[in-house]
């Protein structure tokens, strides 16, 4: 394989790297309009009355539209930031005058920030509708957990809690729609051109066909951009009934409010384990704080479906309740369950190993899956991996021991307070269909379009190496275009870590269904050609790629130079260990971030360089989540943290070096490609093992400390430190 | 207000509001290269060069810029040429969001004659990037530092 | 994001500024570092914005026995300064844009409660020199910081200068979450040690009151010390408990309070 595997260099970077790469703001359809949005300061009011009236005659004010237009549905508002009105003006620092103008009565509601209040009865109901502030409440079970309790050694519980995260993109989100009277077309910063499309033409009664949307670049999504939000119909609505073009491009502390937050998940559990410390089963429930609306489906459930981790575990009983708050909706940030999960299971696995006196590593050896495929207690399947050997080749590789080692010598000699942590996971990655169109051009080249919708990754390039490989031909003449609706049927977009395996597997059987139409053409040579490096070969004779199309347009020849696919994937998972080295401040509890080592086993990787970037980017998302970052909510249900000022995102101080290392003989998917999914596999690893990490630095001061939290922020890991010492 | 914008050497005459921020007048210019990516002058995505010192340009008045020579990441010279090649030889570029900024930063950071990793660090502390977790960034600059 | 609407005039002369800046809801622009974003996020709405970047003169350094800085002095001017109080703080402040256009007399103007200039002049004993209707006048910095981004500059008055003696030994801690950050708690000291023991000293700490202070226990309890390693931890200790921080969603009370302790005790050492 000349391209699958190698570190190619990026198609996309030219045109980022020469500031002309276009994101949803810099599209300025002409006589464009700006949108934007009155919003809630209450977490939870009625909406008595709107009054635009001074906003419809101020400065540059093109249209107002009130609830009318959907905000607010049943009349009241049900978190701080959203939207009960939309102006629309030609200017956007007159747009912002205007919004001031807007005069809204509320009726303050008392709002429910906490879960556990919220499910008490009497606690006021954020969904009067639903007549409790339980969305969802979903049991998964497999195994004698009942047998297992009995039997157990041991019996051991607890609570364990995930922050409110806030995905924070660079770019914040934002939409252009232009209608000219008979087709809408749209930009937006979005991971699902394709929902949005549906959802819109809907919306507005127009045929799909009358409906294009397309993705520009996109200044990250991680998991937040994959709703169709209600500012996107919105404007879609402004843009069809002015028939004019409208954008919207939130500010910050607007996207703060208005886009989705992540984590927030509890796990209360109870495992039952024998003397040796082994698993016998885990009962409990994970709760979701879902927010406002119930638009993050399923969060809780992924993380109860995948609690045991890559751990063998014979029975299982888990709860998933997910409980609307006055808050940001929830919905999936970069791992939407699997992180939590994972957390959840590696501090269940260290609180064993301590309770029973045994080894951290040990415990885990004693419990990994032995053999695949496999399925755990909540019917999840994993598919192929072998746990047990790449976990040790990890320990190894990573240098686990030596660096245990060092730790202790720089505390005997120095007094640091150096930790090593280590985490091992399983990740479900991958679902649903793609579709790739491919085409073979006059001159040969081929021109790929795919639903997938890349928000950094890189796909378009690997995208590009896949059907180069397939085609046996150089990868310039490969040409993958993204993010339009127009291009292929329908498609679920870049999500889960699914866009290579599904996206890929789909460019591949395209690919052969290419090269099964051309031979077709290649009959021309009457035989039944071999292709080879691009060229169908009779004997002696031969037709390029280019000869085939040629001979098609002039007639000489019936072949489709057009084909289709559309592959259906199954999940895969991947299995990887991490290792996070810190260094605790005694007298502070302030924690720095030393190292950060990965060793996955992902399967085909296609690009080793896309791919570590995944692992860099991903792991310091992880870390943050670990000690800096916190969607802090006050009694009031006001967000406090409102802006990159008050959330810490991590800057280049805040970042530790990072060494990536993929599996020497990884265990692919049962995929055309044989790739698993990376995209989100370093945030789910990187929150345990940086938390195993400080732990087992301020253990040196403290034995008994355990930290059933992030974040593990300063004065938490230096109360935790000092308290036995009172 | 009229006032005199020098960018990437070209002499631009705009009249502008007071309130206005550089940041969209260089936007509205055609320099859709800046980029913003907040409202609490913390993310540095829209830095550009500011007679010679590197500045957000969210966080100044277009008025305060009169006069001024800018740089902004659509600019070319042997130097930025060489930040590119080291970019996307370490792919130190994601989403592409932060890189604008980035090679603003990098292009100050090598004309200053920075030369530790520590320095690269704190030269470009006033970026934020959420995709890359910076070590690429990081390789990148210091090639270039050499 | 979009600031309001507001009524500009560039002033070239500190006259002229006294004069714009009496008007009511006049407001001054340095750097704008501070200003802008408050306009950005509409937290304040001035009538007239009165931009101070046309007076070169308030842009020098003059190092003697008394350092005497111009108001419009950028922080980065200050990056490698021979004076290590102002080197050190200097390099603290934000990142390289800020320090780029934030100045010295604007950041004490602002008066952030968690600013770093605030701070450190604190503990250098510093002098603040304004022009307004009435004149000119010089300040105390003890006298200077009223509350949170209130000083005894009244309507009109301009700072034009910043006056200190470069204190001989100086060390300047500040703990902040990200290493960027405006500090949770910042502790400076400043001090001359003669003969081995502590000729004065001034210990300003910022993050434990709505303002920065000086730790006057403190400051007793290290005069004519040797600063042994017994008497640093002591010293800080003082420090500890002479302080009543707040506590709110960044920090309890009794965490502000360790780390004024270690700040302390770590500033000490460094002396």
């Amino acid at each position: 394989m000349r391209y699958i595997g190698k570190p190619i260099l990026r198609v996309e970077d030219d045109v980022i790297l020469r500031g002309r790469a276009q994101y949803v703001d810099d599209i300025e359809p002409p006589g464009v309009l700006y949108a934007g949005f009155v919003r809630s300061p209450y977490a939870h009011a009625r909406v008595v009355k709107v009054d635009l009236s001074d906003v419809r005659g101020a400065k540059g004010v093109v249209a107002v539209f009130g609830p009318e237009l959907g905000f607010a549905p049943g009349g009241k508002v049900r978190y701080q930031g959203e939207a009960v009105a939309m102006v629309v003006a030609r200017d956007r620092y007159l747009l912002y005058d205007a919004l001031e103008k807007a005069v809204v009565e509320y009726e303050p509601l008392p709002a429910v920030l906490d879960i556990f209040e919220a499910m008490k009865p009497g606690a006021p109901l954020v969904d009067e509708s639903l007549g409790s502030n339980i969305a969802s409440d979903e049991v998964y079970q497999g195994g004698d957990v009942e047998g297992a309790f009995r039997e157990a050694a041991r019996v051991l519980e607890g609570r364990l809690s995930t922050q409110r995260v806030i995905p924070a993109a660079m770019e914040p989100r934002g939409v252009v729609a232009v209608y000219d009277g008979a087709m809408l077309t749209m930009w937006s910063s979005t991971q699902v051109p394709f929902d949005i499309k549906k959802e819109v033409a809907k919306a507005l009664d127009l045929p799909l066909s009358s409906v294009r949307v397309i993705q520009p670049y996109v200044g990250g999504a991680f998991g937040s951009k994959l709703l169709v939000y209600p500012e996107e119909v919105a404007v879609a609505k402004a843009a069809y009934m002015l028939k004019r073009a409208v954008k919207w491009v939130a500010t910050r502390s607007e996207d703060f409010k208005a886009t989705t937050h992540g984590r927030a998940l509890v796990l209360d559990y109870k495992v039952a384990v024998d003397n040796g410390g082994r698993i016998l089963a885990i009962e409990g429930t994970v709760y979701a704080d879902a927010g406002a609306y119930y638009w993050g489906e399923g969060l809780a459930d992924t993380a109860a479906k995948m609690l045991p981790g890559p751990y063998d575990i014979g029975a299982a009983r888990v709860r998933a309740v997910s409980v609307l708050t006055n808050k940001t909706p929830l919905s999936a940030y970069r791992g939407a369950g699997r992180p939590e999960a994972t957390f959840f299971i590696e501090r269940i696995v260290d609180a064993v190993a301590d309770e029973l006196g045994l080894d951290r590593i040990e415990v885990r050896r004693r419990n990994l899956v032995k053999r695949l495929p496999y399925t755990n207690p909540l019917g999840v399947t994993y598919d192929t991996g072998d746990y047990p050997a790449v976990f040790e080749r990890a320990l190894e590789k990573l240098g686990y021991y030596q660096l245990k080692r060092w730790a202790e010598e720089e505390w005997k000699k120095n007094g640091r307070l150096i930790g090593v942590g280590l985490s091992a996971y399983v990740e479900i990655t991958t679902f649903g269909y793609e579709a790739v169109v491919m085409r073979a051009e006059r001159d040969g080249s081929i021109t790929v379009y795919t639903a997938l919708t890349p928000t950094g990754q890189g796909l378009v390039t690997a995208l590009a190496q896949v059907v180069a490989d397939e085609l046996e031909i150089p990868i310039e003449k490969v040409r993958v275009y993204w993010g339009d609706t127009a291009y292929v049927p329908d498609g679920i977009g870049t999500m889960g870590s699914r866009s290579i395996t599904a996206g890929g597997s789909a460019a591949i059987l395209a690919a052969r269904k290419l090269k099964a139409e051309l031979s077709k053409a290649a009959q021309l040579l009457n035989c039944e050609p071999v292709y080879r490096g691009g060229v169908f070969h009779c004997g002696d004779r031969s037709a390029t790629i280019q000869d085939v199309v040629k001979a098609v347009l002039r007639g000489d020849a019936e072949a489709q130079l057009t084909v289709e696919a559309i592959y259906h994937a199954e999940s895969n998972f991947p299995f990887g260990v991490h290792l996070a080295v810190v260094e605790v401040g005694p007298e502070t509890g302030f924690v720095k971030p030393l190292l950060y080592k990965s060793y996955d086993d992902v399967g085909q990787v296609v690009n080793p360089l896309l791919a570590a970037g995944q692992i860099h980017g991903g792991a310091l998302q992880g870390i943050a989540q670990a000690l800096y970052e916190e969607a802090i909510y006050d009694e009031g249900g006001n967000l406090i943290t409102p802006n990159l000022a008050y959330y810490y995102v991590p800057t280049a101080h805040e970042a530790p070096r990072f060494e990536v290392y993929f599996a020497e003989e990884p265990h692919p998917s049962a995929t055309p490609i044989g790739s698993k999914g990376i995209g989100e596999a370093a945030t789910i690893a990187s929150t345990p093992a940086v938390i195993s990490a400080v732990e087992d630095a301020i253990r040196k001061i403290n034995p008994r400390a355990r930290i059933v939290k992030t974040p593990a922020d300063p004065e938490y890991v230096y109360k935790l430190m000092w308290s036995a010492r009172g | 207000m009229k006032i005199t914008l020098k960018v990437n050497g070209n002499i631009h005459e705009v009249e502008v509001e007071p309130r206005r921020l550089l940041v969209h007048v260089l936007r509205e210019l055609g320099y859709t290269s800046v980029k913003v990516g907040c409202d609490t002058a913390t993310c540095g995505a829209c830095t550009v060069l500011m007679n010679g010192r590197p500045v957000k340009s969210c966080n100044v008045l277009a008025v305060q810029a009169d006069g001024a020579e800018i740089i902004t990441a659509e600019y070319s010279d042997e130097l930025m040429e060489k930040i590119r090649e080291a970019f996307k030889r370490n792919h130190a570029a994601q989403c592409g969001y932060c890189t604008s900024g980035m090679l603003i930063s990098a292009y100050h950071l090598a004309k200053s004659g920075a030369k530790s990793e520590e320095e690269v660090v704190e030269g470009i502390s006033g970026n934020l990037c959420r995709c890359t977790g910076y070590q690429n960034i990081i390789n990148a600059i210091k090639e270039v530092l050499v | 994001m979009y600031p309001p609407e507001f009524e500009y005039v560039k002033v070239y002369t500190v006259g002229e500024a006294v004069r714009r800046l009496s008007a009511e809801g006049a407001v001054a622009l340095a750097g704008g570092q501070s200003l802008i974003p408050l306009l950005k996020l509409r937290l304040i709405s001035p009538t007239l914005v009165v931009d101070l970047g046309g007076i070169r003169e308030l842009r020098y350094v003059q190092y003697g026995d008394v350092v005497k800085i111009g108001a419009l002095t950028r922080h980065y001017e200050l990056e490698n300064s021979p004076c290590p109080l102002l080197r050190e703080t200097a390099r603290r402040i934000g990142d390289q844009q800020i320090r780029s256009l934030g100045t010295v007399g604007g950041s004490l103007a602002h008066a952030d409660p968690l600013g770093d200039w605030p701070v450190a002049m604190l503990a250098a004993g510093a002098s603040l020199v304004a022009e307004g209707p009435s004149g000119r006048r010089e300040v105390e910095v003890d006298d200077f910081f009223r509350g949170p981004y209130s000083t005894a500059l009244e309507r009109g008055e301009v700072l034009t200068e910043v006056r200190l003696k470069c204190p001989p030994r100086v060390a300047f801690v500040k703990f902040s979450r990200r290493h960027n950050d405006f500090a949770l708690v910042a502790v400076a000291v400043a001090a001359e040690v003669e003969e081995g023991h502590v000729k004065w000293v001034r210990i300003a700490a910022s993050g434990v009151a709505d303002k920065p202070i000086r730790l006057k226990k403190a400051e007793a309890a290290a005069l004519g010390s040797r600063l042994s390693k017994d008497a640093v931890v002591e010293i800080a200790e003082v420090a500890a408990k002479e302080v009543e921080p707040p506590s709110d969603f960044r920090a309890s009370s009794e965490y502000r309070r360790a780390l004024v302790k270690v700040g302390v005790k770590r500033a000490l050492e460094r002396l």
